[in-house]
């Protein structure tokens, strides 16, 4: 129903494909009714409307929910983020200047509590993700036959991951799983474009040696 | 490692990074309890939200929440066809204050509506949902377009 809006946000919250468009709303109206952009339920969510806030949650909560898990690799840490990010999202909305900007912001707020994460642990490696972990969702999908090699490999992968910086590896991951540009990335994290090449090079060369031998 | 080989390991890590983002897919079902905790806190936080102060046409003061009043507003505003409530402010009039509100209101309209029409359904809409729903008359409503948008439907027909 709801189109596309002719006067857009100047940033990639509202161009890019995939955080662009109308979503589902749930107040009075029936969920998958699309009739509210981004815009629209930033501004009424502001102004204390749930509804419309529920329906940003449903836009967003798995989108960095699977983020998070990608980076850091465990499913309730991941969670965790996503509950923070969104609940202070929620309580700080009158501090987003531009509405359309809500992607790119609360994307940004969920990687810097992922950076957190990944720093404790690095500070204290017994918390980091367990491997037993990867395996148990990679046995969980329908791929029980995957050989014991490909299992190796991926769980090798994994650790190799662990090994990067806070920094390194949230970049990567927005950049190489979630499918961001490097404008893009650089918008999210609040960096340069030059730090998140940098950031997104030293992360691939030290994957790939890491990786040595196993491709 | 120079650029090519890491680029060529790139390629052939193609395979391990897919099968490591499928195995970080969320079920939709399995963060249903994590929707559910967010909305929880969100709706604990919404009792503490700010009241405005209105008054019976007898002088009786009495406090109605403001998000509650601006979706009664917002609700009577979507109701005009082609119009999207956004942004509504309301300020207590009248004498003694609070017997009447200002509404000032930021919509979005369909391409094609005519607005000076529609923003009399507007007002209409807005000052009989106020005086059935919280008993205050509006002295004045203020609407202001902010955005314009297709309805996809509506160009298709």
């Amino acid at each position: 129903m709801f189109a596309e809006i002719f006067r857009r946000g100047g940033i990639f919250a509202e161009e890019a494909g995939r955080f662009r468009g109308t979503v589902a709303y749930d107040g009075d109206m029936t969920r998958g009714d699309d009739r509210f952009d981004i815009v629209t339920l930033v501004v009424r969510a502001r102004e204390g409307d749930i509804a419309s806030f529920e329906a940003l949650v449903d836009e967003y909560e798995r989108k960095l929910l699977r983020f998070a898990w990608r980076a850091l690799g465990d499913r309730q840490d991941a969670e965790d983020v996503v509950q923070d990010t969104l609940v202070k999202a929620w309580r700080s909305l009158d501090a987003l200047a531009e509405p359309a900007a809500f992607g790119t912001w609360i994307y940004r707020m969920a990687s810097n509590r992922c950076t957190d994460v990944l720093r404790r642990r690095t500070s204290r490696p017994s918390e980091a993700s367990d491997p037993e972990d990867l395996g148990h969702h990679v046995d969980g999908a329908a791929s029980v036959e995957r050989s014991v090699e490909a299992r190796t490999a991926l769980e090798h992968f994994s650790e190799i991951l662990q090994t990067l910086s806070s920094e390194q590896r949230v970049t990567w991951v927005l950049h190489q799983m979630e499918g961001l540009s490097y404008a893009e990335v650089a918008e999210t994290l609040g960096i340069s474009e030059g730090s998140v090449r940098g950031r997104i090079h030293r992360a691939r060369t030290a994957i790939a040696e890491g990786m040595e031998g196993w491709v | 490692m120079s650029d090519e080989s890491v680029n060529a390991t790139d390629a052939h890590l193609r395979g391990i990074i897919d099968e490591y983002m499928g195995a970080f897919e969320p079920d939709p079902a399995e963060s249903v309890g994590l929707r559910e905790r967010i909305l929880q806190i969100v709706r604990e936080d919404a009792v503490l939200a700010p009241a405005t102060k209105l008054t019976t046409e007898r002088g009786n003061p009495f406090r109605m929440a403001t998000a509650e009043v601006r979706g009664i507003i917002r609700e009577a505003v979507d109701s005009v066809p082609g119009i999207r409530a956004r942004s509504v402010n309301l300020t207590p009039a009248g004498e003694p204050e609070g017997s009447a509100v200002e509404v000032s209101l930021t919509v979005t309209m369909s391409a094609g509506t005519a607005f000076v029409s529609a923003a009399e359904d507007v007002r209409r809409s807005v000052a009989g949902a106020l005086i059935a729903q919280v008993g205050i008359p509006a002295m004045r409503v203020d609407v202001t377009v902010e955005d314009v948008f297709v309805d996809e439907e509506a160009a298709d027909d």
